[in-house]
């Protein structure tokens, strides 16, 4: 029988979602509807010479083969507009979509792309960062400045998708100079996808007498889409309307047009509704993964462990097209944060990211930020080990206090890094490591500002007496709708179940900036409060619609500090997290259920980007290219994960919220690495950390027979700063 | 072909080396889901006599005179089902959600479990058997990118508790 | 497209009389045909799924042997009370592959005729002296699984032969190990798996060993290291040591652009010494007589 003990806390999506009643893109079904498949590169660079679709023609139930020529719309992109709805000309990268074929089936479709013939004249390919940018590496765009509001111009390097720079570099080297300890290491990391589950898809429909296009897409930004459409399309943005589905997963995956724009294109050449859904091998192939990067570190501090400069210079592999970033630099804004939580009395930020004929990189749950965290989190241990302190002692000479500015010039209400760190230390539990092992400890520490936003919202007055709310942002799982509804409840006083909290097309309301930056609990519950405020004072209307532009009235960041403890295997180099502790600093939890899920979510991601995931981008090629290969954490993966949540601290607008989805996941990996290091003496500065890279590097093939070395390197490292022992 | 669908006798049209996944949902169970497509992820977990499998692995000539079960029927007379899951919130996007519920059914109805005890080994590889498999042993296999799996696992651990 | 052809016999004399044309397939549990089949690697005619042939999903005790029917999938392996009694090292590798929806339906005959080389059971078979009956309409023969398995996905049956059983001596007094390796996430192939089957006298010498390899090679080996190294001796850390290391040196590593040769061939040598040690050392695995576990079907812990 049914046991629900508080109903009005359960999820306002949590049953749909259980019964397997939630509606997502796959699940839409329209009269008529006909299906598409991608025809795909198989080449890195080349010209496309010529596309025969007579065999693809010849199948029944083939009513179409669409190319570049066939297509009316224009390049698109989130901000630069760069990428082809279906290559121009030439192919930059491997998986790149040359041709459709629509069918009646999603079968014919696919037998139908299978037969299209592309013939290539090969290119020679540029396929990392480094080679993309030497002076004469082979061009991947000809002349990139010419995009739509493009950042770059013809006096860039080639292959240059943008460059960001914060500080002065003459000052940060100087300060470097007179450091009486310099740390100067790279750090790589992988691509990566985000490993939401549910493939990218788009089902739309053109209504060629109203000049009408609707589509049922996974996309987070509603409102922005139907803007990117609009622009790529050639079409007023008022005959383009979004209807809501669920999200299958976002991570930042899903914030692209993506399938959009072709299955619009399709739907209109066809005739019909069409329906484009990747399989989940052109997903992990040929959408939008995590950059890789190649950060080096330079880092230094005084005969006292204070930090007095630094020096970061970032390598960034873009992939073939800059569109699917959107911030207005072009950049991730995360790698501009390096060291935001310490004091620095000079530091310089310099990241570039470069066209490569890899597959284009998108946005990965707090962009930027776990790849600089890893290495700048690692650096600061390095320099601790230098310098003679702690990892712990290190970071608390360095940490911001409340009144400080750092390094980026934002004055912070409030700096609660010494308390989180505090905390962390306090709360370990000393996690027993196999016979055999030996044990190690890292710390991490890492903050993150929140956001705060435009978005609406409408309330609608039921005739049971209930209240209709409808809002513009989806809900990619996070909880967001959730959010609104408890806000809501306690400004008004009623019980959440008479609360009735909807995602409405985009038709319905004005507009909303859409998910992401860290800004969604604090922009809905400031949104669900002034909504609140003006239902009560309305007049006799039964619906309301508010608009909220939100400003933070003082910029509010959040810390978050990890424990990793780990077990090394020093026989085989196997790496097993022990335990994870996670500190939170949070103003007011609005859903703690949805909170911690979002702490224990974001850990578990952490721990992937750390230990297994990596698409295995190599020459061009994503060979990872199956779930079984690009490995996300599973259930039994997991260790302990601990969580300690730091009340009282002062969050956004009168709901006082701080964020959570993005600070909980670029630490990790820094803490596990640190944590080898404490348990083997072996600095690891590439993610994924493998056993195999550990092995190696305590029996390095020179001086070890290939059986079993006799003496372990690391037994000479002594005990590492952080705590290391070793296990009976 | 001729098959069970939720209780339910279902006739329906469909080639016998299409997967099962295609046939249950052009059938009206959308709740399985098409995740990775090869069996590793665990969204498309439909139950057939009685054990869990990928229906996107599982062709539908296979399941002919089958007793198939997807979560819309598992949900459908079992309120202890859904209420573990929603009030332990276990669930976030909700797309490996469908699976996670049709597995959990598995796990607190079908005790048989694959090598016995000590089916986890300890991490360097040296530890003998011992060990009752938990709830993460049985569960493996379904993968969620959201939620970190703490909390299904406590829906899955009431949901049994209370077989 | 033509449509492919699908036949369930329920004899095995009746799926014999199918195959041999163009493009047949045998299916099993088809979680690597409908793989191949839904990525157009393979085009099939005609499709024989053997599930309904009831003779090949039978394990029995036979003359000293364990028959496992072809038919058998891994999850009925690893929870069979005579599989857990006779070969546990087998029962628990079976239960250690993939995950519950794959090892309800892939099957024992699927799983050796697919010869992957990271699977967990060959190791567990080669170790253990296992034989594949193989059967055609022109009579039946018998090959050692080492004899059987070819290459990578690669093995002797013929396009007429059905794989029908895999036969395990049944040995008392046989002490057996599996270990895989897994560095990365669990739920993954392994980077190795190693299999111990030996035997001691009464003083406590080693007598008989036999060791598999899975996941090293382009397929899963038998390796029977120079009894010099153990014949007689008990099995110590220092036997275990040199063991092996000869297995290490008698592997071949294949190309994996994942792992060097180097490590996976250092791993080998760790495992089978876990391995040696597991089943020197260990009291004998679960599956005996009074163990609740039903040979398939509704459990008996939890019923509901």
């Amino acid at each position: 029988m049914s046991t629900v003990v508080h109903p009005s806390d359960v999820r306002v999506d949590a049953v749909r979602k259980i019964v397997g009643a939630e509606e997502y893109a796959g699940d839409v079904s329209l009269e008529g509807m006909v299906h598409a498949c991608i025809v795909r590169s198989s080449e890195r660079h080349a010209r496309i010479e010529a596309v025969d679709t007579s065999a693809a023609l010849t199948i029944d139930g083939v009513l179409r083969v669409v190319t570049a020529g066939d297509l009316d719309c224009a390049l698109y992109g989130r901000i630069v507009r760069d990428i082809p709805v279906l290559a121009v000309d030439k192919v930059r990268y491997l998986g790149e979509p040359v041709a459709a074929v629509v069918a009646t089936t999603r079968r014919l479709a696919e037998l139908g792309a299978a037969a299209v013939v592309v013939e290539y004249g090969p290119l020679p390919a540029v396929v990392t960062a480094d080679a993309a940018l030497e002076p004469d590496a082979p061009l991947v765009h000809e002349a990139p400045w010419e995009y739509a509001r493009a950042v770059v111009s013809p006096d860039d390097p080639p292959n240059l998708q943008s460059r960001a720079a914060r500080g002065t570099r003459q000052e940060a080297e100087a300060a470097l100079a007179g450091a009486a300890h310099v740390v100067d290491e790279t750090y790589v990391t992988p691509a990566g996808h985000q490993g939401y589950l549910e493939p990218q898809c788009c089902v739309a429909r053109w209504n060629a007498e109203a000049g009408s296009l609707e589509l049922w897409i996974p996309n987070k930004t509603p409102y922005r889409l139907v803007e990117q459409l609009a622009a790529c399309l050639g079409r007023p943005a008022a005959s383009i309307e979004l209807h809501p589905v669920a999200i299958g997963g976002d991570f930042g995956g899903k914030g692209s047009p993506m399938a959009g724009p072709l299955c619009a294109e399709l739907s209109r050449l066809v005739g019909r509704p069409v329906r484009l859904a990747l399989r989940y091998a052109e997903d992990l192939a040929a959408t939008n993964p995590r950059h890789p990067t190649s950060i080096r570190v330079r880092m230094g501090c005084d005969t006292g462990g204070r930090l007095v400069g630094l020096v970061v210079d970032a390598q960034v592999d873009g992939g073939a097209y800059a569109g699917y970033k959107p911030m207005p630099e072009v950049s991730l804004r995360g790698i501009g944060h390096a060291a935001s939580s310490y004091r620095v009395d000079a530091a310089y930020v310099e990241s570039r990211i470069a066209y490569t004929n890899t597959v284009p990189k998108g946005h990965a749950r707090a962009p930027g930020s776990p790849q600089i965290t890893f290495a700048v989190e690692s650096a600061l241990d390095e320099l601790a080990l230098r310098s003679g302190l702690s990892p712990w002692e290190i970071r608390r000479r360095n940490v911001l206090r409340t009144g400080e500015t750092g390094h980026e010039g934002v004055r912070y209400a409030e700096h609660r890094a010494a308390e989180v760190l505090e905390r962390a230390e306090r709360s370990i539990r000393p996690a027993t490591a196999p016979a055999g092992t030996r044990h190690g400890l890292g710390i991490a520490l890492y903050d993150r500002p929140t956001g705060l936003g435009y978005t609406s919202l409408r309330l609608t007055a039921r005739a049971d007496g209930d209240l209709d709310v409808g809002v513009a942002v989806p809900d990619t799982g996070t909880g967001s709708h959730t959010v609104v509804r408890e806000v809501l409840a306690g400004a008004l006083a009623l019980d959440p179940a008479c609360l009735h909290v909807r995602h409405l097309p985009t038709g319905a309301l004005p507009g909303d900036q859409g998910v992401g930056g860290s800004r969604v609990t604090a922009t809905l519950s400031s949104a669900a409060l002034l909504a609140a405020e003006r239902w009560q004072a309305r007049g006799g209307e039964d619906s309301i619609v508010v608009e909220l532009r939100g400003e933070a009235e003082e910029p509010i960041t959040s810390y978050c500090a990890q424990v990793a403890q780990v077990a090394v295997d020093p026989t085989t180099g196997e790496l097993t997290l022990l335990d994870l502790l996670t500190v939170v600093d949070v103003g007011t939890v609005v859903h703690p259920a949805s909170h911690q899920s979002q702490v224990d979510g974001g850990a578990t991601m952490g721990i992937g980007f750390a230990l297994y995931e990596d698409l295995e981008l190599d020459d061009g090629q994503v060979w990872a290219s199956n779930l079984g290969e690009f490995k996300l954490p599973s259930v039994r993966d997991l260790p302990s994960l601990q969580t300690e949540v730091l009340e009282g601290g002062k969050g956004v607008g009168p709901a006082n919220v701080k964020s959570i989805g993005e600070l909980v996941n670029p630490p990790v990996a820094a803490a596990i690495a640190n944590a080898v290091f404490a348990a083997t003496g072996v600095r690891l500065r590439r993610v994924p950390l493998r056993a195999e890279d550990l092995w190696e590097a305590l029996y390095p093939a020179t001086a070890a027979a290939p059986g079993r070395p006799a003496v372990p390197a690391a037994a000479a490292a002594g005990p590492a700063p952080g705590g290391s022992s070793e296990q009976p | 072909m001729h098959f069970r669908l939720n209780g339910q006798t279902a006739d329906v049209d469909a080639e016998p080396t299409e997967p099962l996944l295609d046939v249950v949902r052009r059938a009206g169970c959308t709740g399985p889901k098409e995740g990775c497509w090869i069996g590793v992820c665990g969204a498309c977990t439909v139950i057939v006599d009685g054990l869990p499998v990928s229906a996107c692995l599982y062709l539908a000539g296979m399941a002919e005179d089958a007793d198939v079960w997807t979560v819309e029927g598992l949900t459908a007379d079992d309120p202890a089902l859904v209420d573990a899951f929603a009030d332990a919130a276990a669930l976030q996007c909700g797309f490996c959600t469908p699976g996670q519920v049709t597995t959990a059914w598995w796990v607190a109805h079908r005790p048989d479990v694959d090598g016995g005890p000590g089916g986890a080994r300890s991490p360097g590889g040296a530890g003998g058997p011992g060990g009752d498999p938990d709830v993460a042993a049985l569960m493996a296999g379904n993968l969620c990118r959201c939620t970190g799996y703490q909390a299904i696992r406590a829906a899955v651990e009431t949901y049994r508790a209370g077989h | 497209m033509p449509a492919t052809e699908f036949l369930a016999p329920s004899t095995l004399e009746e799926a014999l009389g199918a195959l041999g044309g163009d493009d047949t397939h045998l299916l099993g549990g088809g979680t690597a045909l409908a793989l191949l089949l839904k990525t157009g690697m393979v085009e099939a005619a005609r499709v024989v799924w053997l599930g309904r042939v009831a003779e090949l999903r039978a394990i029995t005790e036979l003359d000293g042997e364990l028959r496992i029917g072809a038919g058998v999938t891994l999850h009925t392996l690893s929870s069979s009370p005579l599989v857990r009694r006779h070969c546990p090292s087998l029962a628990r590798a079976a239960g250690l592959a993939a995950n519950i929806r794959v090892r309800a339906v892939a099957t024992l005959g699927g799983h050796l005729v697919h010869a992957d080389p990271r699977q967990d059971c060959p190791p567990v078979l080669l170790a253990c002296g296992a034989t594949v009956h193989l059967a055609s309409t022109a009579g039946e023969r018998a090959l050692a699984l080492d004899e059987f398995l070819v290459s990578f996905l690669e093995t002797a049956i013929l396009p007429t032969e059905v794989l029908t059983y895999v036969h395990v001596p049944i040995e008392p007094g046989r002490r057996e190990a599996y270990v895989r390796f897994t560095p990365g996430s669990e739920d993954d192939f392994p980077t190795v798996g190693a299999a111990v089957a030996l035997r001691a006298d009464d003083a406590g010498a080693l007598t008989d060993l036999e060791i598999g390899v899975g996941a090293v090679g382009a397929r899963a080996t038998r390796h029977r290291p120079d009894p010099a190294l153990w014949r007689g001796r008990p099995c110590t850390a220092p036997t275990a040591r040199a063991i092996g290391a000869a297995v290490a040196a008698d592997v071949a590593p294949a190309p994996d652009h994942r792992r060097s040769a180097r490590y996976r061939r250092h791993v080998t040598g760790v495992m089978v010494e876990r391995a040696l040690s597991d089943a020197w050392g260990a009291a004998p695995l679960p599956g005996t007589a009074t163990d609740p576990s039903p040979e398939r079907g509704a459990g008996a812990l939890h019923e509901h």
